[in-house]
């Protein structure tokens, strides 16, 4: 009995051994497959049936389709990585909703990789630095705010951290320069701060006097912010700029007005004699261009230069548009639109439905530095879609 | 004797009569008397208007009127000239001289632009995902801020006077009070008109807006465990699992009978449940019978304010 007893003593300390060694030498990946695999982005969602993925290769060819779907995750922000030397390949780092996981993602391949298993419950909203070393990541919502988590993706020299923000936030960024740029509501007044992830120190950039705000922030810390009232079809919005902390406001006002701006220009859509109609503003001349039909600012984006605008389309001017949009009631099925933002001239680059047989609501438009490729999410089932200009025929 | 009486009498009368008072006096001479006018009376900067010279003596009839614009002459002989407004904190004068037979008359006004704009914050519910604006409802809280903007810093430099309806807010004028909150009344819309003065009491601004009102109304949304509330509103829902958890909102609901509403009530086919989920605009449904139809029900209302109230159903098919 007592040999028994010590056989077995024997093969529980060789097992021990065995976890301990694969603890000290397995790489990170492994563990991570045999630790963590709690892959919740693949749960099931009563609402949306994610089944396939559209259009992975163009028929009869032997390369990617311009437009296709990149993932089957539902996804709250993507980003293209700044292309680097020891990489050639178009690698792109989205955050998963619901859980705030952060993945790369080969735009070629298809191939994932999970970069944090941080869960963010509810995570509904991201930002991620085209250097690949930080994710922000908004969650939440229920009343006061939303929580706000900055995610250090790990890298050469940094670890997977994630830092919590004590205040509850309305908007929030993350500039190309690493600074965290966020809006917190008072008691009747808005007030913008700047985090800076160096320094780890918090500054007030402006304060308004009204609390319900949409703000435009810029890709980088020090270019102007442009903030207008929310958007009302019955209640008047006026456009403004803040530099420096200076609050300025510009000659743009109207009822229903959505606005989008970069350094030199503002895409604002307001309501004229009850219908919607679009222009461009130029800051520095103080000129407007009329574009020739109406946009809806949140489905728009300048990329690349700042001389060019990408939206999605969508064709009606009914006056309740961007607000059964907002509410969720209302569902389009764009066209992607290339706009010259000096002319107004503006090119169809294709129609979403006619090439992928769905509808595709775009939001969330972003694109590579040099805007060949655009990223949007589809709003119907919050999927990643890819429109790369460079593989569309001609 | 009874003549005599008698004219005494209407001479009394008479003498009795009331003078008329300065107030009814007319003066004649100011009739007429030119001036320009400005329209409209407050321009933003950068927008045209236009300043229009009246003038209705017979003496000026073919006289000749010269514009000048910053002291730069801009037209002749026309009594309405289109001026662009300059940009914000700077000011343009206009000048008209009048020459009356070779008598040389002189009147001008000064415009100063600015950007006079209204914020209207209604207090009202919409969802945290909702990036539009709250709209007014009837007996909701409306919180208006009066943003003058004219390069010159806000503070405690100017009065304000606002009227809701016929209604002038807090008894009189308000020093420094640029943001006021006050109940939308009885009707479809509210007339907000504000005026704002210097403190030497020079009106350099005003507006008259109107706010109309919404009634509640209530849209559909299911709430993900993982996801947090989904985005797309619902017109009706195929349960696929075994349980599914709706959220109604009731959007432009005042803010406080949202929080505390004296009736709020949900049923399944008519017939009244109890919400068991933390927050009362939820209601878990979980499969338990037979495949079908169900229809579910909500409404939330103020019983001191029937217009604060909104109900509506949504077709679940099971």
């Amino acid at each position: 009995m007592k040999r028994i007893l010590f056989i077995i003593g024997i093969i529980i300390i060789v097992i021990l051994a065995g976890v301990l060694l694969f603890l000290l030498f397995a790489s990170d990946d492994q563990k991570k497959d045999i630790f963590s695999a709690f892959d919740f982005g693949d749960g099931t969602d009563s609402a949306v049936i994610l089944d396939t993925i559209v259009d992975a290769i163009t028929p009869g060819e032997d390369r990617p389709a311009a437009l296709r779907q990149l993932t089957l995750k539902r996804v709250v922000g993507a980003t293209e990585l700044n292309p680097t030397a020891s990489s050639t390949n178009v690698v792109v780092y989205f955050v998963e909703a619901g859980t705030g996981h952060v993945f790369s993602l080969d735009v070629e391949s298809g191939a994932e990789n999970r970069l944090s298993n941080i869960t963010v419950p509810t995570a509904n909203e991201a930002v991620i630095s085209a250097t690949g070393n930080y994710a922000l990541i908004l969650s939440g919502g229920q009343s006061a705010g939303r929580e706000l988590t900055l995610v250090t993706l790990p890298g050469v020299n940094r670890e997977l951290t994630s830092l919590g923000f004590n205040e509850r936030v309305e908007q929030a960024t993350l500039t190309s320069d690493d600074k965290v740029l966020y809006t917190t509501g008072g008691q009747n007044n808005l007030i913008g701060r700047e985090y800076d992830i160096e320094t780890n120190k918090t500054r007030t950039i402006f304060t308004l006097p009204f609390k319900e705000a949409t703000v435009r922030f810029g890709r980088k810390a020090s270019d102007p912010i442009y903030i207008y009232p929310k958007t009302a079809a019955t209640l008047e919005s006026a456009v403004y700029e803040v530099n420096s902390g200076v609050l300025k406001r510009l000659p743009l006002s109207g009822y229903g007005l959505t606005a989008l701006a970069n350094q030199t220009t503002v895409l604002f859509t307001a309501l004229l004699q009850g219908t919607y109609q679009s222009w461009l503003f130029d800051t520095v001349t103080k000129e407007g261009v009329p574009l020739t039909f109406s946009l809806i600012a949140d489905k728009c984006a300048f990329v690349g230069d700042s001389a060019t605008l990408y939206c999605g389309r969508y064709y009606d001017t009914n006056i309740n548009t961007p607000i059964s949009w907002y509410q969720g009631t209302l569902t389009t099925s764009d066209e992607l639109v290339k706009i010259n933002a000096i002319d107004g001239t503006a090119v169809t680059l294709i129609n979403l439905r006619d090439t992928s047989g769905r509808d595709i609501d775009v939001s969330r438009l972003t694109g590579s530095n040099d805007a060949v490729r655009l990223y949007f999410n589809n709003r119907v089932d919050g999927t990643l879609w890819i429109y790369d200009q460079s593989l569309a025929t001609q | 004797m009874r003549l005599i009486v008698s004219f005494l009498l209407c001479a009394l009368m008479l003498c009795s009569a009331p003078l008329p008072s300065a107030a009814q006096v007319v003066d004649f001479n100011s009739i007429g008397a030119p001036s320009l006018v400005v329209e409209p009376a407050y321009p933003t900067p950068g927008s045209e208007f236009t300043v229009r010279f009246d003038d209705v003596r017979s003496a000026a009839q073919g006289a000749n009127i010269r514009w000048f614009y910053n002291n730069v002459e801009v037209a002749q002989d026309t009594r309405e000239v289109v001026f662009v407004a300059p940009e914000v904190g700077q000011s343009a004068t206009v000048k008209v001289l009048l020459d009356v037979s070779g008598r040389i008359e002189t009147y001008q006004t000064v415009v100063e632009p600015l950007y006079f704009d209204l914020i209207i914050e209604p207090q009202t519910h919409v969802p945290e995902f909702y990036p539009g604006r709250a709209l007014p409802s009837v007996g909701s809280q409306t919180r208006v801020t009066a943003l003058l903007d004219n390069g010159r810093s806000l503070g405690n430099d100017y009065i304000y006077l606002w009227r809701i309806n016929d209604t002038v807010f807090g008894a009189g004028p308000l020093r420094g009070q640029n943001a006021i909150t006050f109940p939308m009344p009885q009707g479809i819309e509210a007339i907000l008109s504000v005026q704002v003065s210097t403190l030497s009491n020079v009106v350099v601004a005003k507006r008259t807006i109107a706010i109309r009102s919404v009634r509640p109304e209530v849209q559909w949304y299911e709430l993900n465990t993982l996801y947090g509330l989904e985005t797309r509103a619902l017109t009706s829902f195929n349960l696929i699992g075994n349980s599914a958890i709706f959220r109604a909102e009731p959007y432009y609901l005042d803010s406080a009978v949202f929080n505390r509403p004296d009736i709020l009530e949900w049923k399944l086919d008519r017939t009244k449940i109890i919400s068991n989920n933390t927050n009362p605009y939820e209601m878990t449904l979980e499969r338990t019978g037979n495949p079908g139809d169900a229809l579910l029900g909500f409404q939330v209302r103020s019983l001191s304010q029937l217009l604060q109230g909104a109900n509506k159903n949504l077709q679940i098919n099971l």
